[in-house]
């Protein structure tokens, strides 16, 4: 039986009547302001980085975290934060030399990754600055606050092939995942030179969702792009009040597919959630040194695009008026 | 004199019925998608739009007969079992109707003689079914799952029915929820869907009634698969939407459209007035599980100024804080707001956080039970020795000799016998429960018509008097401290 969120609130609220609800599982991470303006329209980074870690396979493939990626973990001077790197679709062939690369590398050594860098608050774990000491972990899956999820490139082999739907797994759908990320709410401060955000524990990596353009695709500074995309469910209702911002890695199969699309036309597709720091960036600018409760801003990492078109048959849609926006929710 | 007790006690009342209608709001959702009430209600709305039988009624009208001439013309000749079958059911004097019948006749004089014999093929609970459908796969263990079952039998009947004859017998609502458009909607093959968009309805029956025409689609096509329906009240629904009008496709669409909207706004209503029964089931639990008594708290929060001070500072908090802020792309549809800029926006969640922090010390003085529990212990103390009922307790009673034994067991007796449920639950628990339905019964309605007014009602209404309550300046509050109040 599937509970929901409010639901538990309530059971919740209704055992407060007789005893204190235990403390929520957040973390804090400070982020240099430095750093947040150079990766905050990009997509991707590139890291010299040191696989401490390497899965020896992936994961299997079902759902939630059965999803099929590899894990490395290990540290990276450029970014100065406990960092996994994961490629999807790691058991593709595509991915045969990336991973024998990775079982290389595994044990300390030094190479070059590219992908698409990611904060997220779903392995929380203390207090992470960036810039302190990393220590070195002790396993594939430490406490992380920062990814590269999905990469684009390892060790001058390029993964941009991985960036197709994953067979056989069952992502969150998109009611349940962006119902989640529209409820994140953190606490968020900056100084001069940082910027701190406590946010509690986030989750549901990968969501399946039908984006409509709420613009026309605009280039990021990596090269990729970024597509303001209005969350649609049930081929016309809006399931998220504004637009998101959707990004996509150069050079992707996604990214060549909205290359072609203009503003209105609808792709179904992968995604998975990151901070949007670009939002952090604004928020923090009006408000500096401030510490505010906000909705914690996000956007989605476009990992791949569904090859089975639009919700309506071609005989029908051709006759349809042209795509525009329209929510009217209905029983 | 008007923003002292009174508007205390109102604002801590309205403080209690807003955290019971969060409660109250959550569980009703969680009910109403468990008892799936939002998918039933749109079926139940579908149906009478599209003129379709009921769930569990199997039966062919004269409306699903698509095409009632060439079924005709098939049970003219009964090459096979099944057309046998169906001849046989008729009358003789409709069977030589049926047998005089030309291709460009009037059909209507036989139409209810053949929907006649197809309903009771439907019936026969003894239908030699593998003889009739020999071509249907794993027919004989359809007919096993259905044994000893007749509204299974008669389904089963009524499937193999139209799947025998695809092209004469099939309605519009068959033709509906077997489109693609609407099966992609459904969360589960078998289910109907819980949501279907006005602009997916008017595709999915502007699809249906072009079946046959190739090519590309225009106004008269849609007009003459219409006319071709068999007769309906949806033929006739669709042919009034289409009259006066430019002749277009967009704009049958659009009526189409309209047509659906105006019927999902009656829906609405069912949905709304069946979800306002569970809710005062649930806002009804609620205040007796949690002995949310109106009167009780008022009473509590009329005889306790440090109750009520308390509850008025916790409410106040609430009001004053800080609204979540969020940061949107403004849509690029929308003219104001050229650049992104943080707007502030109240959110429920962070009430209900805040809200849920103190909950024991700001509601446990006013609801709970420990207080009526402590009244059943003197219930139990007050009617111990008439609650004498075992002869072994009796004897070991001491003080108690057997002669007054004997006349308090047959006094108990008596007494329990005189009160309902006494079979069942103690003297004391019934005298309890009494007690209870007397002293609270009038409390807990009150508070379960409060808790049913939902949980925005009650956010708008304290608002509103803690901004009537603030206008008024307190003796002892700080001048210069107000100015710092945060407004949102």
């Amino acid at each position: 039986m599937k509970i929901s969120l409010r639901l538990k609130m309530t059971m919740v609220l209704l055992v407060a009547l007789a005893c204190n609800p235990a403390a929520s599982n957040a973390s804090s991470l400070v982020l240099k302001n430095a750093f947040i303006e150079y990766v905050k329209n990009r997509v991707t980074i590139d890291v010299k980085f040191n696989v401490d870690h390497a899965a020896p396979g992936p994961h299997r493939i079902s759902s939630g975290g059965n999803d099929g990626d590899l894990h490395m973990a290990g540290r990276a001077d450029s970014i100065g934060l406990p960092l996994v790197v994961e490629i999807v679709n790691a058991g593709e062939p595509s991915q045969n030399s990336i991973l024998n690369d990775a079982e290389q590398a595994n044990g300390g050594k030094s190479v070059d990754v590219s992908g698409a860098w990611r904060v997220w608050f779903e392995h929380p774990g203390g207090d992470q600055i960036q810039g302190e000491d990393v220590p070195v972990p002790s396993d594939t899956n430490p406490d992380h606050l920062f990814e590269l999820h999905p990469i684009t490139q390892f060790a001058g082999n390029s993964a941009v092939q991985s960036y197709v739907p994953i067979p056989g797994y069952q992502a969150y759908d998109a009611e349940t995942a962006f119902s989640k990320y529209e409820k994140i709410t953190a606490t968020i401060q900056s100084t001069d030179t940082s910027t701190t955000i406590d946010s509690p524990k986030a989750g549901y990596n990968y969501a399946d969702f039908i984006m409509q353009l709420a613009a026309d695709p605009a280039p990021s500074d990596d090269g990729g792009l970024l597509v303001l995309g209005d969350v649609v469910k049930d081929d016309e209702e809006m399931m998220v009040p504004n637009p998101r911002r959707m990004v996509f890695a150069p050079n992707t199969p996604p990214a060549k597919q909205v290359a072609g699309l203009r503003k209105g036309d609808k792709m179904h597709v992968l995604g998975i959630p990151r901070v949007n720091l670009e939002r952090i960036s604004a928020m923090t600018a009006e408000h500096p040194g401030e510490e505010f409760e906000a909705q914690l801003p996000y956007e989605m990492i476009i990992v791949a695009v569904y090859q089975d078109g639009a919700a309506a048959s071609p005989r029908v849609r051709a006759r349809s008026p042209a795509h525009g926006r329209s929510a009217r929710p209905k029983p | 004199m008007f923003n002292s007790t009174i508007l205390d006690v109102a604002i801590g009342l309205m403080f209690v019925y807003l955290v019971l209608a969060l409660m109250c709001t959550t569980v009703n959702e969680w009910i109403s998608g468990r008892l799936k009430m939002r998918a039933r209600t749109l079926e139940e709305g579908l149906r009478g739009l599209l003129n379709a039988l009921p769930d569990g009624l199997y039966t062919v009208r004269e409306e699903d007969l698509k095409d009632p001439a060439s079924l005709i013309l098939k049970l003219q000749t009964g090459k096979d079992e099944l057309t046998t079958h169906i001849r046989n059911r008729l009358a003789i004097g409709d069977k030589e109707k049926l047998d005089a019948f030309r291709t460009g006749e009037d059909v209507h004089p036989l139409m209810g003689p053949l929907v006649g014999a197809l309903n009771r093929l439907i019936e026969d609970q003894n239908l030699e079914v593998a003889k009739l459908f020999p071509n249907v796969s794993n027919i004989e263990q359809q007919v096993e799952n259905t044994k000893g079952n007749p509204q299974k039998s008669k389904a089963m009947n009524y499937r193999l029915l139209k799947e025998a004859y695809p092209n004469e017998i099939s309605s519009l609502s068959d033709g509906f929820y077997s489109h693609p458009l609407i099966k992609g909607l459904r969360s589960k093959a078998g289910r109907h869907p819980s949501y279907v968009p006005a602009r997916t309805f008017a595709l999915a029956i502007m699809d249906i009634v072009t079946k046959g025409k190739q090519g590309p689609v225009n106004f008269a096509d849609l007009l003459q698969g219409i006319q071709n329906l068999p007769n309906s009240d949806v033929k006739k629904s669709l042919l009034a939407l289409l009259q006066n009008t430019d002749q277009t496709l967009e704009t049958a669409q659009a009526r189409i459209e309209g047509w659906f909207n105006d019927s999902m706004d009656r829906v609405s209503g069912w949905f709304k007035r069946k979800t306002q029964v569970v809710t005062i089931i649930v806002a009804l639990t609620i205040a007796v599980f949690t002995n949310a008594d109106t009167l009780q708290i008022s009473n509590r929060l009329w005889s306790s100024p440090t109750l009520r001070t308390e509850l008025v500072d916790k409410a106040k908090a609430r009001d004053q804080l800080k609204p979540l802020i969020t940061a949107e792309y403004p849509h690029p549809d929308d003219s104001a707001a050229e650049k992104p800029s943080s707007v502030n926006r109240p959110n429920e969640d962070q009430e209900n956080r805040k809200l849920a922090t103190n909950l024991p010390a700001q509601l446990g003085d006013l609801i709970g039970w420990s207080q009526d529990f402590q009244k059943f212990h003197q219930f139990e103390q007050a009617t111990r020795i008439k609650e004498v009922a075992n002869p072994f307790d009796c004897v070991r009673e001491e003080q108690i000799d057997d002669q007054h034994c004997a006349l308090a067991l047959q006094t108990a007796q008596k007494q329990r016998d005189a009160v309902p449920f006494t079979a069942v639950f103690s003297y004391a628990f019934v005298l309890w429960v009494v007690w209870l339905l007397g002293q609270h019964l009038v409390g807990w309605a009150l508070t379960t018509v409060a808790v049913s007014l939902g949980a925005p009602f009650w956010f708008d209404t304290l608002n509103r008097f803690m901004n009537l309550r603030s206008s008024g300046k307190s003796p002892d509050e700080d001048p210069k401290g107000a100015e710092k109040k945060i407004t949102s």
